[in-house]
């Protein structure tokens, strides 16, 4: 009888667990989908931000960009990858990350990003051109054996080395640049599962002495994550919603909730003590 | 984040009531496992719950220095008295009875929130 009441409570402490459990999420290869409450119901205005940001100093993430209760605190120049950004209704541009198994959202405004391919992309955006037979007539991708992928061209950072076969066309390439040691690397947005790489087609292989050639590609390690807002201030960003009148207001059912409660429980031991002699 | 906050301490009161009546199943005998004794189980998380959850968010928001273990730890410690209290004259065993259900109800919390 006890074991079977025992059983009974398992399943329905199960049951109940289960149902309080929010949905998971599917992460399919191509589509990511985010696992924060706020961007799946702000998903179209979000936008996929894999890039690597930095604190400039300590920063408070926030549980969403319209609620400011505290989801943890960051160290003053703390390394974070971000994952989806939004633009709140003021022009301020917010980072989801992942901290500690839990997400937050910091203002961008706070942060600072380190140079990537994006960055590279912006700095070289005039340098940066299509495929034409002129600029590859004696390239030959399908000779291409064992080849990195690098973050942006003159990166120390190899992504990757690979002994997949060559390429059969130019296509897997959005566009290309010529370095200033006159190599010729192409852009990969997306080839079997990497995203945003380069290859050096004049040399595949090569590590980085060999492609450097002892030149060093100057650029700032760290930029601000957004230089300016529209508002064109540099006040402190904090989510869109007033905390203290939320917080009192939810203090006054709660303050109402044990009132009743404790009423109620007075009176049932006042009956209690009654009925007992 | 009103709603966050609603959500939050509806999901919290859930699973403390499944988590201590689970406990509170184990704990009791037979013969006192009453309605009234129900009724003061409901009543004494619903006086305890809420307010531990508010506290515990007020004092994570605002008090971000110290560790969540810190807030938590004298909250968990002043719900157990509050319990111990109500219990008395319902349960044989009222002190332990609410010292291991909150302790377990803690701990399941602490992990959905650790997985979730």
């Amino acid at each position: 009888m006890k074991a079977k009441k025992v059983l009974l409570s398992g399943i329905g402490l199960l049951l109940a667990c289960m149902m309080t459990i929010p949905t998971l999420h599917v992460y399919a290869d191509s589509i990511p989908e985010p696992d924060d409450m706020f961007a799946e119901e702000h998903i179209d205005e979000c936008e996929l931000d894999v890039r690597v940001y930095r604190t400039k100093e300590e920063t408070t993430a926030y549980v969403s960009p319209e609620d400011a209760t505290v989801a943890f605190v960051l160290e003053t120049q703390m390394e974070i990858g971000g994952d989806w950004s939004y633009k709140d209704g003021n022009g301020h541009q917010w980072l989801l990350v992942h901290y500690n198994q839990k997400t937050g959202w910091i203002p961008k405004a706070e942060l600072e990003v380190k140079y990537d391919t994006i960055s590279f992309e912006e700095e070289h955006k005039n340098e940066l051109v299509q495929y034409s037979d002129d600029l590859f007539k004696n390239v030959d991708l399908s000779t291409v054996k064992d080849y990195r992928f690098w973050k942006y061209p003159g990166s120390e950072d190899c992504m990757e080395i690979t002994d997949d076969d060559g390429f059969e066309n130019f296509d897997i390439f959005s566009f290309f640049y010529t370095d200033q040691n006159g190599l010729r690397w192409g852009k990969v947005d997306y080839y079997r599962g990497r995203v945003n790489s380069w290859i050096c087609l004049d040399n595949p292989n090569g590590d980085y002495e060999e492609i450097s050639k002892g030149t060093k590609f100057a650029h700032e390690e760290y930029s601000p994550a957004e230089t300016t807002n529209e508002t064109g201030k540099s006040e402190k960003v904090k989510p869109n919603v007033d905390a203290t009148f939320v917080y009192a207001l939810v203090g006054a059912m709660v303050g109402f909730v044990v009132i009743v409660t404790a009423v109620i429980l007075i009176v049932l031991k006042k009956k209690k003590s009654r009925e007992e002699p | 984040m009103l709603i966050n906050l609603m959500r939050t301490m509806g999901i919290a009161l859930l699973m403390t009531l499944v988590v201590e009546l689970f406990v509170i199943l184990l704990l009791t005998k037979e013969s006192e496992r009453k309605a009234v004794t129900w009724l003061v189980f409901l009543l004494a998380n619903l006086l305890t719950n809420p307010a531990a959850v508010y506290l515990a968010t007020i004092g994570h928001s605002y008090l971000t220095f110290l560790p969540d273990l810190v807030i938590q730890i004298p909250i968990e410690i002043a719900v157990v008295i509050v319990e111990w209290i109500v219990y008395k004259g319902y349960l044989s065993r009222p002190l332990l009875c609410a010292i291991a259900a909150n302790l377990c109800s803690w701990g399941v919390g602490i992990m959905y929130n650790r997985l979730f």
